[in-house]
């Protein structure tokens, strides 16, 4: 009889428990509606994350706004044109002109970088040392001047006011930062966008099955002797294009020591340099030793990218690898005429090879196998705005 | 059956305690010992305009020598970034954050300072570290301009200099190592494995360091020497080949001449620490 009242009693504590338990379960889940939700790289196993910084970090939310902003023409001041209108995905997200074309038609000078597997990147755009984030880089084709690009310089609020009034906005904003007040600003807008960006990677070609998924048949005889010749001394690709992203100027989660490398790899050394001759890293460091130095960009993706250089001057992989096996460009003719070859800032590692007829088409059946297909179609990636079929 | 009893169980009693109070000692003597190291750049061998552009190297298999020449393993402390017990990076080639020009280790038995009279390790990294997983791996070894491949590990050591325009790159490495690709790790020994032991005799780490002798390197290169690779097939030049030999090593079997002893690039500099 004694034990009676005591179970009784662990049954109301147990019944007392359940309705904590179950209220805290609705508290919880009344929360969730306005906690994003962490997001997850989709990395092959044991892959390095990339850096986040600590005042963005990776929500679902963000990413969903961020996609919906990166293909929106509102975002320019003219409504012409949007981020994926240099940076197209079936391209890898860069495009086919040899150097991109702003809003307002102005020419740029350099070419539309892939934006795969940026996250990585140590520093960003084609030569800048102290660019180091994404959301650093970004105000680049949104404020820019000279030349006009997305056009935002002074007329910021006009282009918040018109995401202001779109209902989809007011929702993807809300959710994407649910403790900030309700008018959209450009840092969230920013951020959004970065977080979108920051989430294309791209580790699913052959290579990485190959390399990263241990599968044996991933690669062909072609592409497996063409990984020989990259990886070679011979023609020291290894050096500038090294570790998993194809490229030295990658950063990652847990490396303490960075090196930002750029190099020049020859391909210009005019005898009477034009007016606005791009010297790329010499541009912003004014230091001689930097003159001509561009930073190596992935080769993930190659074949979608082209055309290829920060000029986009070389318009197929076959130019690019005769270029290299040159060790650098002999113009004799041309506004630009001069023996790149022989610059003083040539990199060490730049230097003429032979390669015989066969050996081209390996390494470029092995360039190929950095094509991520999976990549240029992933539906996560798409236009959202379009209706999906 | 009591009295054994009770004095086995003092017995252990007291070699229990022994035990313990030998351990916590060598625990409580054994102090780290920091050793420096510094590059010495200017030659006079060579006038001309010498550029160093990168100098790192790695290094692991640290021994302490006492004066009685009994050797004392001493582990390198996990320290990252630029250690970790299984390797350590130097790099010489800036000043700075983003330089290191020293180790850290922690010698297995109790030895005062003043005992060190010199000390060995190995230039490079023992093969299971060398051929780890690149992506798993933490730092010093997930720095990309030190690394190879899968196959063939990383850079042991990268000394890149200019002489006025022509440019010099020394990268000591593994090789000769087997398997399916660049890709895929070797699972036996590489061919030339290019490990060589730097023995330093008459060296004591609270009074000296260790200095690296460019100088020496330079009086290899004459004076018409091209831009020049040395980046695997080392015996093919004799640039190549008198830098492989500097380090101790033979440039044709990748293995010690002599235990390397006849290596000049490493020496002792009498100043405490880098100048």
């Amino acid at each position: 009889m004694s034990t009676l009242p005591a179970h009784h009693s662990s049954m109301t504590t147990y019944k007392y428990l359940y309705s904590v338990i179950a209220a805290l379960i609705c508290l919880v889940s009344a929360c969730s509606k306005h906690t994003p939700t962490e997001y997850v790289f989709h990395l092959p196993p044991d892959f390095p994350p990339p850096p986040v910084p600590v005042d963005n970090p990776m929500t679902l939310e963000k990413v969903s706004l961020g996609r919906h902003l990166f293909y929106d023409t509102r975002l320019s001041a003219n409504n012409t044109q949007s981020c994926s209108s240099c940076h197209l995905q079936a391209q890898a997200f860069s495009e086919s002109l040899a150097t991109g074309v702003g809003s307002t038609g102005e020419v740029l000078a350099r070419n539309s970088l892939s934006l795969t597997n940026v996250a990585y990147n140590e520093t960003f755009t084609w030569a800048h040392d102290s660019l180091t984030s994404i959301e650093a880089q970004i105000l680049i084709p949104l404020f820019n001047e000279a030349p006009i690009e997305m056009g935002l310089t002074g007329n910021e609020e006009a282009i918040l006011a018109r995401l202001q009034k779109d209902a989809t906005y007011q929702k993807l904003f809300a959710a994407a930062f649910p403790e900030q007040n309700k008018n959209i600003t450009l840092d969230q807008t920013v951020k959004a966008l970065a977080s979108f960006i920051r989430s294309l990677t791209s580790f699913n070609s052959p290579f990485d099955r190959y390399a990263y998924y241990g599968e044996d048949d991933a690669l062909t005889d072609s592409q497996l002797r063409g990984l020989g010749i990259f990886m070679s001394e011979k023609t020291e690709c290894r050096h500038c294009h090294g570790g998993f992203n194809f490229s030295q100027s990658t950063n990652q989660h847990g490396l303490a020591i960075t090196e930002r490398p750029f190099h020049n790899t020859g391909l210009y050394n005019p005898e009477v340099p034009p007016a606005n001759f791009d010297q790329g890293l010499y541009d912003i460091s004014l230091r001689e030793e930097d003159k001509g130095k561009f930073r190596a960009p992935t080769l993930r993706n190659l074949q979608y990218s082209a055309p290829y250089m920060h000029d986009g001057s070389l318009a197929t992989l076959v130019e690019v690898i005769d270029f290299y096996a040159q060790g650098g460009q002999n113009l004799s003719s041309g506004p630009l005429k001069g023996d790149g070859r022989a610059h003083p800032q040539k990199s060490d590692l730049i230097k003429a090879f032979p390669l015989s007829e066969e050996e081209k088409q390996d390494l470029i059946h092995f360039l190929h196998a950095l094509n991520d297909e999976s990549f240029i179609e992933n539906p996560l990636y798409s236009n959202p705005w379009k209706t999906q079929p | 059956m009591r009295k054994p009893y009770l004095i086995q169980l003092i017995r252990t009693l007291f070699v229990t305690s022994l035990l313990l109070a030998t351990s916590a000692c060598s625990k409580n003597t054994a102090q780290p010992i920091t050793i420096y190291f510094s590059a010495a750049e200017k030659s006079s061998a060579n006038p001309a305009s010498f550029t160093l552009r990168q100098f790192k190297f790695y290094l692991h298999n640290v021994f302490l020598i006492d004066k009685q020449g009994k050797f004392i393993p001493a582990r390198l402390n996990d320290s990252p970034p630029w250690q970790q017990s299984t390797g350590a990076l130097i790099k010489l080639d800036q000043q700075g954050e983003q330089s290191n020009s020293q180790i850290t280790v922690q010698p297995e038995t109790s030895v005062s300072p003043d005992e060190i009279a010199g000390i060995q390790f190995t230039l490079g990294l023992d093969f299971s570290t060398n051929h780890q997983n690149p992506l798993t791996a933490v730092s010093p070894f997930n720095v990309g301009s030190m690394y190879w491949s899968w196959q063939l590990g990383y850079k042991f050591m990268r000394l890149d200099f200019s002489l006025e325009d022509r440019h010099f790159n020394f990268h000591l490495g593994s090789t000769g190592c087997q398997s399916a690709s660049p890709m895929r790790p070797p699972t036996d020994h590489c061919e030339r494995p290019n490990l060589s032991t730097i023995q330093l005799l008459d060296f004591n780490p609270t009074t000296q360091h260790i200095q690296l002798d460019l100088s020496a390197l330079l009086k290899l290169i004459p004076a018409d020497t091209p831009n020049t690779h040395c980046t695997g097939n080392y015996q093919d030049n004799p640039v190549c080949a008198g830098f492989v030999t500097q380090l101790g090593l033979s440039a044709t079997t990748g293995q010690c001449i002599d235990q390397c002893q006849q290596q000049s690039f490493f020496n002792v500099n009498t100043a405490s620490a880098p100048q």
